[in-house]
């Protein structure tokens, strides 16, 4: 009985969130960039604007390292993909600025392969993290069609394999722009720094990130503001 | 509870009241959001810090609660402090460790507000903890044994090469208007105290101690 009755919830679920994502508007952003951990990364996301105040997304990061950590050891090679859903919610708006809650959980997986390094691929060392990236978005309004983003948000790490390690934290400070070039279509530049600490020292002490991007907007453009750029690190 | 964990409490707490006061017309609770970069002015060098605040305004924007972190970050900071190794280790071949500081300060932030014509001012009165340590750079964090970085510098200083303790800081900052109403910027002087900071280099606790500190910002808030 209790099966058949959370199974109901479940569909009645489904079908709601499939009703809103219908009409939902749909965003599509592709950038590149790089930051202290890597030499050049890669960002796709796709993120719904459920209703006015409410968006969400999936994210996946693609990354070639310079200055990673794994077992709080650095790795200057490898790999590193990180898939996280953002979630933001507008709190308050005002006539040119608005204030949004920003939360981002994921997943990382980022390895090297040969880490003795002596040429023979027989090795791999890899680890899994679970990210955690909570923050606060303000949203300027300069003109129609240019818009500035800032705000503080704490992305976090915890490895989880191959051992448990609080990996690393920081505040960072962002800033971004936005431009919209077409009807359909944004460009957006992303930045950010802050201090860092983590892994008894061992893990990053600053982070700094810088990306540029694409944004495409699909679907009715009546809800929220195609404009307002998350922060990713 | 570690500072992840307040953070992410005190972040949905905020949400909910914000959230709230979104429905009322004229909200009594406001908001504030403040990057800053700025400068401590330290024993010998001038360390360079980026931090931010966050919270609400109370009392018609007359008070200011939140929270306020900021760092003194290693890596952009160039400074660097030469002590011997505890026992007369010897580390690479050298018992003198050339080293740099790190350090990072979060608390609860007070902050009462006050109007001179269209400047505002408010008198910031932070209390919270103060991390931070001396730790080995560049090629000397390539351990010879591949052990960690952070194993080799507790016993080449005496598991005293970072500490933790509390901090109280107070200052005064001015808040200037911009074109777009909510956004201003400012500068600030601040004082800053450590109380319990110990380390092996320092273990007079007065490296960040009866410290000024100066920053810039730019202020998003309800006013």
């Amino acid at each position: 009985m209790k099966q058949r009755k959370n199974a109901g919830l479940l569909a009645l679920l489904t079908l709601l969130l499939g009703f809103n994502t219908l009409f939902a508007q749909g965003l599509l952003d592709l950038s590149v960039g790089t930051s202290i951990q890597d030499q050049v990364f890669t960002n796709l996301a796709y993120r719904l604007q459920m209703n006015p105040r409410l968006r969400i997304g999936a994210e996946l990061q693609l990354a070639a390292p310079q200055y990673r950590f794994i077992d709080a050891k650095p790795i200057r090679e490898g790999y590193a993909n990180t898939f996280s859903l953002p979630i933001t919610w507008q709190l308050r708006q005002n006539e040119k600025i608005d204030l949004h809650f920003f939360f981002r959980p994921g997943l990382r997986f980022q390895g090297i392969i040969d880490p003795d390094n002596n040429d023979v691929r027989d090795e791999i060392l890899s680890s899994t993290a679970i990210m955690l990236d909570p923050g606060l978005i303000v949203n300027i309004k300069a003109s129609e069609r240019l818009q500035f983003q800032s705000g503080v948000s704490f992305p976090t790490f915890f490895q989880v394999r191959p051992s448990a390690i609080f990996e690393n934290n920081s505040t960072t400070i962002h800033a971004n722009l936005a431009y919209e070039v077409s009807k359909r279509s944004v460009l957006f530049a992303k930045t950010l720094i802050g201090p860092a600490v983590g892994a008894s020292g061992d893990s990053q002490k600053f982070v700094w990130s810088a990306q540029m991007g694409l944004r495409l907007k699909f679907g009715s453009s009546s809800k929220g503001n195609p404009l307002l750029m998350e922060p990713s690190y | 509870m570690t500072m992840k964990n307040i953070l992410l409490i005190t972040l949905l707490i905020l949400t909910q009241f914000l959230a709230k006061a979104q429905d009322n017309p004229q909200p009594k609770i406001g908001w504030f959001i403040t990057p800053e970069v700025g400068a401590m002015f330290l024993d010998g060098h001038v360390g360079k810090t980026v931090g931010a605040s966050f919270g609400v305004q109370l009392f018609k924007n007359h008070l200011k609660l939140g929270i306020l972190s900021y760092g003194r970050s290693g890596p952009i900071n160039g400074a660097t402090f030469t002590t011997p190794t505890f026992n007369d280790m010897v580390y690479k071949g050298k018992n003198q460790l050339t080293l740099r500081a790190d350090h990072g300060a979060f608390g609860l932030l007070l902050a009462p507000s006050f109007n001179i014509k269209n400047v505002s001012f408010d008198i910031p009165i932070m209390f919270g903890t103060v991390g931070g340590g001396f730790y080995l750079f560049g090629e000397d964090r390539e351990t010879p044994d591949g052990r960690r970085v952070s194993e080799w510098e507790n016993e080449l200083m005496d598991g005293r090469d970072a500490g933790f303790g509390s901090t109280l800081e107070f200052g005064l900052r001015g808040f200037f208007p911009t074109k777009i109403a909510g956004m201003r910027w400012g500068m600030g002087l601040h004082y800053t105290t450590t109380q319990g900071w110990e380390t092996f280099y320092d273990p007079s606790g007065e490296f960040y101690n009866n410290k000024l500190r100066a920053s810039v910002f730019v202020h998003f808030g309800s006013n």
